[in-house]
């Protein structure tokens, strides 16, 4: 069989009917067109939850002060004074799934620096703040044990308050005003970006908790404890675990609610991208149904092309085609059609993919693997659907073929 | 049966279902013919003639009977079976032409070819030189007139060089002056190649030219002259 003489007999076999050729090439365009957008864009959307759920921390678990609801009345985070240092102490020498422990005080601040002020809020946390929520420093040092043992006066600041109180000066050694407590900046945080829920993440300062504790807020007990398990599949049973402790420290009965809570945004974004999974796999199967309907177009092209050509297969029957010849011939222009409209649909899904890459601001990825499974679906339609013409091109009687009007 | 005969057809029997009716076609039809025989088949429409050329062309199958074609039983060919005996022993003459009009008069020559997978432009160039339309062979079929249609028909009916050429009245739709001149060319032809030609016709004015002619009359086949004995 020569196949290279297969595709130009198909290919000048559709020429003929150029309009109606590249009607039903449409139809396969718009599918894998489809399908390729579809798939970029929800890879995306998954990537940006991915990328929010890297932000959050690092396999964090986070204890708020706090029951959700104590005797049924919701007490709020901030009121509950059980939390201490001594628990967030007794949760990194106790519990052997936890790695870092920051304690946490934090509340909204004005912060000001020369003639320049800004509404933030600050975050009291131990050095490990940093490696628990995945902060890298931009310019200068973090502030160390040693400054949180001294409540020393620094702090380190987001991005969005670097660009509010000193826009282009640079920040780190200046000295700013903690709700009128003099802090010198010793570093600068490389910018997250907004959370999921639309918040500034870099709109913050951080200083030790101590010096949150007794010189800003005046409190001895904690918001928070921040921590980092061992892996992403203990979160969950070290939270469990530091609840036990928790409970046993703050001498709790079993019929009393707890005085903190474990909260688990991981839970929330991880229920997003599953989410977003489930979305992306329903608009694939949508997308695929335009496919369907490509191939639907196909195989009635085809018939009506079979029909229109009967004599032409009756004549050659008669000049001694095989039964495989027809089918081929008629195959390969269903398959060649679909080729057509899978390259043209691939070419159109790249391309609609930055086009809503570029208007949503998504971080588009386009998926060599989609790209592939799209031709080859491509062909595989018109495999499918060119299947049952081509048998009915074979199977006509060439008697009466050669006698078709 | 003799054994020696190129085409031997014996007791040969087809009948159509029309609804509920079963019409008899060809009925207990017994027939030989030599190598290089130039045979004519007439009687009115609807005797069998075309009929019996299509059995003999294996595109369709006997209800009774066996077509020995040089020794070889076609009357119950698979269909790749019969697509091969067609491609290297049969060339096919249709009343119609049969051309397909969006190939050129060469490439409507190669087809047979092309099934045969020994595509040879040169020979099917030369084929459609001895038909008399060397100068025509890149216009499209429906560039041409019947006559010249037919002429191409022939050629491609001789593309692969086959032994026997089954013809199915191929000047049915020519004028008298064509319808000659394709006849002489096509019995020509078949002779020059010691081609074996079965030629259906209702026109008396060809019987001439023939070895033997044969009416069929309702599906029975009768001998009606014999140049060997006229």
């Amino acid at each position: 069989m020569n196949y290279a003489a297969l595709i130009r007999s198909a290919v000048l076999a559709l020429l003929r009917n150029k309009l109606r050729s590249l009607l039903t090439v449409l139809g396969i365009t718009i599918g894998i067109a489809a399908v390729i957008c579809v798939v970029a864009i929800g890879k995306a959307g998954q990537a940006r939850v991915e990328q929010a759920m890297n932000k959050l921390g690092d396999n964090f678990v986070w204890i708020e002060a706090g029951g959700r609801s104590i005797n049924g009345v919701r007490t709020g985070t901030h009121d509950t004074k059980t939390l201490v240092v001594a628990d967030a102490i007794a949760i990194k020498n106790q519990i052997s799934l936890i790695k870092s422990v920051s304690p946490n005080v934090d509340d909204p601040v004005q912060v000001i620096y020369g003639n320049q002020n800004w509404h933030t809020s600050y975050h009291g946390d131990s050095p490990e703040y940093f490696d628990i929520k995945r902060w890298y420093v931009d310019q200068g040092a973090i502030f160390s044990e040693d400054d949180v043992d001294r409540s020393a006066d620094v702090c380190v600041i987001g991005r969005t308050v670097r660009e509010q109180l000193f826009g282009v000066e640079p920040p780190v050694g200046k000295v700013i005003r903690v709700n009128n407590l003099p802090c010198k900046v010793v570093a600068t945080l490389q910018p997250k970006g907004l959370s999921l829920s639309g918040q500034d993440q870099d709109d913050t300062v951080i200083l030790p908790y101590t010096t949150a504790q007794k010189k800003i807020k005046g409190i001895t007990w904690l918001d928070d404890i921040l921590c980092s398990a061992v892996s992403q599949d203990v979160v969950k049973m070290a939270g469990q675990e530091a609840t036990a402790l928790l409970r046993d420290r703050h001498h709790l009965r079993a019929d009393e609610e707890n005085d903190f809570n474990i909260r688990n945004p991981e839970d929330i974004i991880q229920a997003q991208l599953d989410a977003s999974k489930t979305l992306t796999i329903l608009l694939i199967a949508i997308a695929s149904v335009s496919l369907i309907v490509g191939g639907i177009g196909i195989m009635n092209v085809m018939l009506v092309s079979v029909t229109e050509r009967t004599r032409e297969i009756g004549v050659r029957v008669a000049v001694g085609a095989t039964e495989l010849a027809i089918q081929l011939q008629f195959l390969g222009e269903s398959i060649v059609l679909s080729l057509v409209g899978g390259a043209v649909g691939v070419l159109a899904g790249i391309f609609g993919s930055y086009l809503v890459g570029q208007t949503l601001q998504w971080p588009i990825e386009m998926s060599v693997e989609a790209v592939f499974v799209a031709a080859l679906f491509s062909v595989a339609v018109g495999v499918f659907f060119g299947y049952y013409p081509a048998r009915r091109a074979s199977r006509l009687d060439p008697i009466e073929a050669v006698r078709y009007e | 049966m003799t054994g020696h005969a190129f085409v031997e057809v014996n007791s040969l029997s087809k009948a159509y279902r029309r609804g509920q009716r079963i019409v008899p076609a060809l009925s207990n039809v017994s027939l030989q013919v030599e190598a290089g025989e130039f045979v004519i088949l007439t009687g009115s429409s609807g005797a069998g003639k075309t009929t019996l050329l299509n059995l003999l062309a294996a595109l369709d199958w006997p209800d009774q009977g066996e077509i020995i074609v040089d020794r070889k039983n076609i009357a119950h060919l698979s269909l790749r079976s019969a697509a091969s005996y067609r491609r290297h022993q049969v060339g096919i003459i249709f009343q119609a032409y049969n051309l397909l009009p969006q190939l050129t008069a060469v490439q409507n020559v190669a087809l047979p070819m092309i099934a045969a997978g020994r595509l040879d432009l040169g020979r099917a160039k030369e084929l459609l030189g001895s038909v008399g339309l060397g100068d025509r062979s890149l216009h499209r079929a429906t560039e041409l007139s019947g006559g010249e249609q037919q002429r191409v028909a022939i050629a491609r009916a001789l593309a692969n060089d086959p032994r026997l050429v089954l013809a199915d009245e191929p000047t049915g739709n020519l004028d008298e002056e064509n319808a000659k001149a394709i006849m002489r060319l096509l019995v020509d032809s078949c002779k020059l190649r010691s081609a074996t030609l079965i030629l259906a016709t209702h026109d008396v004015e060809h019987l001439q030219r023939a070895d033997r002619v044969f009416e069929l009359r309702s599906g029975i086949l009768r001998e009606q002259y014999n140049r060997s004995t006229a």
